[in-house]
């Protein structure tokens, strides 16, 4: 036994050395690697799906055009299964092994942030199309985002919220355990007190592992509020609607871009009717851009309409490639140059410029949920 | 005063799903001394496959390669019982209920896939319902009655300790082989409304007692459901133990596991019945738990399956009445943490692991288990 | 190579006694002194082994993706080999070992993030830690003793402490509760538990204020070159030493329990100190910890991975040894000749418990950033499948395991593109075969090479050898 065992031990490291070195030799020069980390499965599973179908819609379009440099581009997305250590090993994966020029990704706040410092140690530039907690980038060289933060999206709901809605007492539901969900609370709660309104009570529970959320409503129903503000992902939401009317209360409930999903409303049903969400766009809006956007999406994925995660992932990737073009390489310093001085990017969920925190400046806008659907309620465009 | 009513009618309703999972824990626990680790996954399978009974996604047939999957791990384990020196009678008659099993889940399938198709079930309604669970009833009862055969069986003479890892084993099998894609895959689905608007409010309590007492509590009609199933199962459950023969062959086995052999019981039956039993349980708190809360996932039983465990510890393990009196404390605890504790919400899953490790210190045989001594 | 001779060479002329028989007519202090320089040689030369081999390791052509593998692969060494003392080796079966390793983690890189960010000033986190421990100790004897007391109600009737323990839990628990069902104003000040815990936390936090710039003034005199290696040491040991105390802490009660009791309680302790960690807002609550300086290379890990394999082999063939092993045989017995078995117990938990959190210390300094969810059940369960798979009772054998299921997964990823899917299926369906096929593991208690290298002694003759079955 100790012998076939020392043997099997010396095969395995063997033929692990064997593997690799067969598989360092496939870096292939003749196109450009980008790699994806996405959410393609797990608790927040649409967003990573949107973004890479975002990202194969711009891919084709820029290797239709004749790709970046010369050479086709390739996107090599890695499934992270919705867990930050798996993103991390992702992340890890496509630098090292894969030799990737750039990071596209994450969605999620909390993998985002477990993916920065990968990036910024390998000096790979990433750029995440949806993370909107301001700690992503923050004190980073090389990640940037493309989308709002979260004290814009924060202060632009509770602006809403109290002033279109007329909305005085909420009470906050937030996921303990996510980067997004405590930092879209923080923004809240200090708009709201600015703006004169009141915080009643603050009830945290456990994303992923939740699905009871009825004491926590209980203890939220005891206060009356005006509104609920639930700084969720979308599984919970619908999950989070349902006990509320379970228990008799009738408010509606607010939530973040964690929403977007066609899930809120298949697990909320009828009990998610009436309330809102606030988004990084919609797909009524009446701009040609994103009309152009909408038909292409629809005409590749069978009808599908894009929610807010596709079309940002969509720019994310063609300001990338139009960062690798500027900067004329594949170098990780010379992309991150290119990408800090992107200005008035044409991008098709508006107008982008990167600023000096490495953030984009969007537009938020709010969504109602009526019969199923995310309808057009309101926008607030930024200072 | 309010809230605390209606935390109370949270908690228990908690329990009562709790109670349900515990009940199949203690029940191994009582017959081979057993942590079934893997029974919050055998619950979470009676879900997912409710879940597909539910949303007629059942396909007639297997896949050509489990065909071929199951075909060669029963000739292997004919072959290897001959291998090991049985002759070939008994050999056959080790394998024979794997072979009648896949024989029987051949046509099954088939008839559950077309009987799940048919227009006259109605997508939402308490036929569809009957039909998920019973769906879910078969397969977690197969479930646990092959787990048993294969993977606790042949360890029942071994130390303790190997049946547990065992059990993590399956457990782990169960979990990750359930987030494979071809399987079910790691994102959560939504579980169909199968019973007609059943988190709908059922009553409203207004209990109106001068000044003093002025409140509102709410019980809804899956409150109801879960609380009931369990109050009735339970009862079915009790008579099984005490009035049939089976369960006095339980009760015996779980008094003394050697000598009831040598009074003329079937051992291996009677662990099998329990397995299946337990099993079944498992199965109607899985569907309940998906039809309250839903959305199902693959790892949906692990902390369901951990608390119903701490609730059997507990009430006292291998105690059955011990175990729904621990899941129904559990699941009020719980309530009352989440309601009246600061940032209690956040400490709800550490309350199980507290109390059980307080019960293991203070009263290691639980609330109503008897104290036994380890003998040499 | 040597090692292979003496295995050979069975009868009493063994390579090891030969030199000892001829310098008879030498002191003793100095025979013992040759004695275990020769007994001690291989580990010196292990370690300055490790340098040209670091730099294969580091080197460009070796690859960062092949270097993170490696490290991954020291880390779930030293993970699996303390894990083998407690569960191997003192048969206590333990499914927290991630709980250590969280312990571990979490209390170095706090204070390398808050007093000592480059790393350059071992004494700040040196007074973190004893701050830390003087606070836990003034906690600790207030609870002991109050613990005590109520044992001595015992003495009234057996049933008092149980129920002046449960009204204790409830005193604590009220406290906590929210001024809604109880005013808290009414309560004496003395009886409060949120204030002691909030004096404690105020000691402690004057504590560093005051020794904080004197420390920072005496690290600014040591030698540069020393700064950070000694900053690294005393994070590591210090990360370790709070495991340790967390695992007798926890250890003393829990090991009270047998079997499978055992591994539950322990899979329920680390769920608490995950569950606590991310309570913690000090420690970055759910979000973890950012920002961590990155020190761990090759050279320390794998000094580390030799330093604790040489330690756990050492104690697991010695006497002491023995006497783990006898309790992992039958506990009875072991007991009636006159075994302590609680302390061997203790013992094999605080050591194991301490490396795990050595291994947690060097992770979170080489991760640079550390989140409560890798702390995991399914962290702890990687461990056990490990030492399980190895054979309970081999350290060649979780070491082994550690490699080939650190490797594993890394070669079906090269073999097929989406086979990772099956990573997990396929360890636990290793586990029960393995259980079902080979319940004792691969190795099943023997070594892949004979128990006497990394020994201090030669072994006794005539002492029974041989796998323990």
């Amino acid at each position: 036994m100790r012998w076939i065992f020392t043997g099997l031990l010396a095969a395995s490291i063997a033929f692990f050395s064997g593997c690799n070195k067969s598989d360092s030799g496939s870096a292939n020069s003749n196109q450009i690697l980008i790699g994806h980390v996405a959410s393609l499965t797990g608790d927040t599973a649409t967003f990573g799906v949107s973004a890479d179908e975002g990202i194969r819609l711009a891919l084709d379009e820029i290797n239709a055009a004749g790709g970046v440099l010369g050479k086709p581009v390739k996107v090599l997305t890695e499934d992270d299964r919705s867990l930050s250590d798996e993103a991390k090993t992702a992340a890890n994966k496509l630098i090292t092994k894969d030799h990737v020029c750039a990071i596209l990704g994450e969605i999620a706040s909390s993998r985002s942030i477990a993916i920065a410092p990968v990036c910024e140690d390998a000096k790979i530039p990433m750029l995440s199309p949806g993370s909107t907690n301001p700690k992503v980038t923050k004190g980073y060289q090389y990640v940037f985002r493309n989308c709002f933060i979260d004290p814009f999206q924060g202060s632009a709901m509770a602006n809403f919220a109290m002033k279109n809605l007329g909305f005085k007492k909420f009470a906050i539901l937030y996921p303990a355990n996510s980067d997004y969900g405590v930092g879209l609370r923080d923004v809240f709660r200090d708009a709201v007190t600015k703006a004169g309104g009141q915080i009643l009570v603050e009830v945290a529970y456990t994303e992923k592992s939740d699905v009871d959320f009825h004491s926590q409503l209980t203890k939220i129903k005891e206060t009356n509020p005006d509104a609920i503000f639930d700084s969720g992902y979308y599984t919970e939401a619908g999950l989070i609607a349902k006990q509320a009317r379970e228990l008799g209360i009738t408010c509606p409930i607010l939530g973040g871009d964690g929403w977007d999903s066609d899930q809120t409303v298949k697990i909320g049903g009828q009990a998610i009717e009436g309330c809102y969400f606030s988004n990084h766009y919609s797909p009524d809006e009446d701009s040609p851009q994103v009309k152009k956007f909408v038909a292409d999406y629809q005409k590749k994925f069978n009808g599908k309409i894009p929610d807010a995660m596709a079309i940002l992932a969509y720019d994310s990737m063609r300001i990338m490639t139009d960062a690798i073009k500027r900067a004329g390489s594949t170098d990780g310093t010379k992309i991150r140059d290119a990408l800090a001085a992107t200005k008035d990017f044409p991008g098709a969920s508006g107008v982008t410029t990167i600023d000096s925190e490495h953030n984009a400046k969007k537009s938020v806008v709010i969504l109602k949920i009526e019969h199923g659907k995310f309808n057009y309620a309101g926008t607030v465009k930024p200072e | 005063m309010q809230q605390l009513l209606q935390q109370i009618i949270n908690g228990i309703s908690v329990g009562s799903i709790y109670a349900l999972i515990a009940v199949g824990y203690t029940m191994v626990y009582g017959v081979l001394q057993l942590i079934n680790f893997a029974h919050g996954d055998v619950f979470m399978v009676g879900a997912i496959v409710s879940f597909y009974a539910a949303s007629r996604r059942i396909a007639p047939t297997m896949p050509w390669w489990l065909h071929v999957a199951i075909i060669a791990a029963l000739a292997l384990g004919f072959v290897v019982q001959l291998l090991i020196g049985r002759d070939w009678r008994t050999a056959l008659r080790r394998v024979l209920p794997f072979i009648i099993l896949y024989l029987v889940i051949v046509p099954g399938l088939l008839i559950v896939s077309a009987i799940s198709h048919s227009s006259r079930l109605g997508s939402s309604s308490w036929a569809m319902a009957g039909f998920a669970l019973l769906v879910a009833l078969l397969a977690c009862g197969t479930l646990g009655f092959t787990i048993e055969r294969l993977a606790y069986r042949p360890l029942r003479n071994k130390p303790r300790i190997n049946s547990l890892i065992t059990a993590i084993g399956i457990s782990l099998l169960l979990e990750f082989g359930g987030q494979n894609p071809a399987v079910f895959g790691p994102t959560p689905q939504a579980y169909p409304e199968v019973i007609p608007r059943v988190t709908e409010p059922l009553v409203n309590f207004h209990v109106h007692v001068g000044r003093l007492l002025n409140v509102v509590v709410v019980l809804t009609k899956v409150d109801v459901l879960v609380i009931g199933t369990t109050l009735f199962l339970m009862i079915v459950l009790t008579w099984i133990v005490l009035k049939t023969r089976t369960g006095l062959a339980l009760r015996a086995v779980s008094y003394r596991f050697d000598t009831s052999a040598l009074m003329g019981i079937d051992i291996d039956r009677v662990v099998s019945v329990t397995f299946v039993l337990g099993s079944c349980l498992a199965a109607v708190a899985g569907v309940l738990y998906a039809v309250k809360y839903p959305k199902v996932e693959p790892l949906m039983g692990l902390l369901p399956g951990i608390k119903a465990f701490v609730a059997a510890v507990f009430g006292g393990i291998g105690n059955i009445a011990g175990a729904v009196v621990g899941a129904l404390i559990l699941g009020l605890v719980e309530a009352l943490v989440v309601g009246f504790l600061n940032n209690g919400s956040q400490y709800r899953d550490a309350v199980a692991f507290v109390i059980l490790i307080v019960i293991l210190l203070v009263k290691p045989s639980g609330l109503l288990g008897k104290h036994v001594v380890e003998k040499v | 190579m040597s090692s292979r001779k003496s295995d050979t060479s069975a009868p009493s002329a063994s390579a090891d006694d030969a030199p000892l028989a001829a310098s008879t007519t030498a002191p003793v202090w100095r025979q013992s002194l040759i004695a275990s320089l020769g007994a001690n040689l291989p580990i010196p030369v292990l370690l300055l082994l490790l340098i040209p081999l670091s730099r294969i390791v580091e080197g460009q052509a070796f690859g960062l993706y092949n270097q993170r593998i490696v490290m991954l692969i020291g880390f779930n060494i030293i993970l699996a080999v303390s894990l083998q003392l407690i569960n191997g080796f003192s048969g206590q079966f333990s499914l927290g070992h991630a709980g250590f390793m969280a312990v571990g983690a979490y209390l170095a890189a706090y204070p390398a993030i808050s007093y000592s960010q480059r790393l350059t000033d071992p004494t700040s986190c040196l007074l973190f830690f004893i701050s830390l421990g003087i606070v836990f100790a003034i906690g600790g004897v207030i609870l002991l003793g109050l613990f005590l007391l109520i044992r001595m109600t015992r003495r009234i009737h057996s049933a008092v402490p149980m129920w002046l323990l449960l009204l204790w839990i409830i005193w604590i628990v009220a406290d906590f509760a929210r001024g809604s069902l109880l005013d808290r104003q009414a309560w004496p000040y003395w009886l409060i538990w949120t204030r002691l815990i909030a004096a404690l936390q105020s000691m402690f936090d004057h504590m560093i204020a005051a020794g904080q710039t004197p420390a920072a003034n005496f690290s600014a005199h040591l030698p540069v070159f020393l700064q950070q290696p000694l900053s690294y040491l005393v994070l590591v040991i210090g990360g370790g030493l709070c495991a340790a105390v967390v695992g007798l802490v926890v250890g003393m009660p829990a090991l009270r329990l047998r079997g499978d009791y055992l591994a539950i309680a322990t899979l329920g302790l680390a769920e608490i100190i995950r569950i606590v960690i991310q309570n913690s807002q000090p420690l970055g609550g759910a979000l973890g910890l950012t920002g961590i300086p990155k020190f761990t290379d090759f050279v320390w890990l794998y000094g580390a991975v030799i330093i604790t394999i040489v330690v756990i082999w050492r104690l697991g063939y010695s006497a002491k040894g023995r006497a783990i092993m006898a309790v992992r045989e039958d506990e009875i017995a072991a007991a009636a000749i006159g075994i302590d078995t609680t302390r061997q117990k203790v013992i094999a938990f605080m050591v194991g418990a301490f490396f795990g959190g050595v291994a947690g210390a060097m992770f979170s300094l080489h991760e640079r950033s550390i989140t409560p969810g890798s702390f995991g059940m399914a962290k702890s369960i990687e461990i056990v499948v490990m030492v399980t798979l190895g054979g309970l009772g081999s350290i060649s054998g979780a070491i082994a395991a550690a490699i080939v299921l650190t490797l594993l997964p890394e070669i079906l990823r090269n073999v097929g593109a989406e086979i990772s899917d099956y990573r997990m299926i396929i360890y636990s369906a290793l586990l029960v075969v393995m259980m079902l096929v080979r319940p004792q593991g691969l190795l099943g208690g023997r070594e892949l090479w004979p128990r006497r290298f990394f020994r201090k002694q030669a072994q006794p003759r005539g002492f029974p050898v041989g796998g323990v079955k």
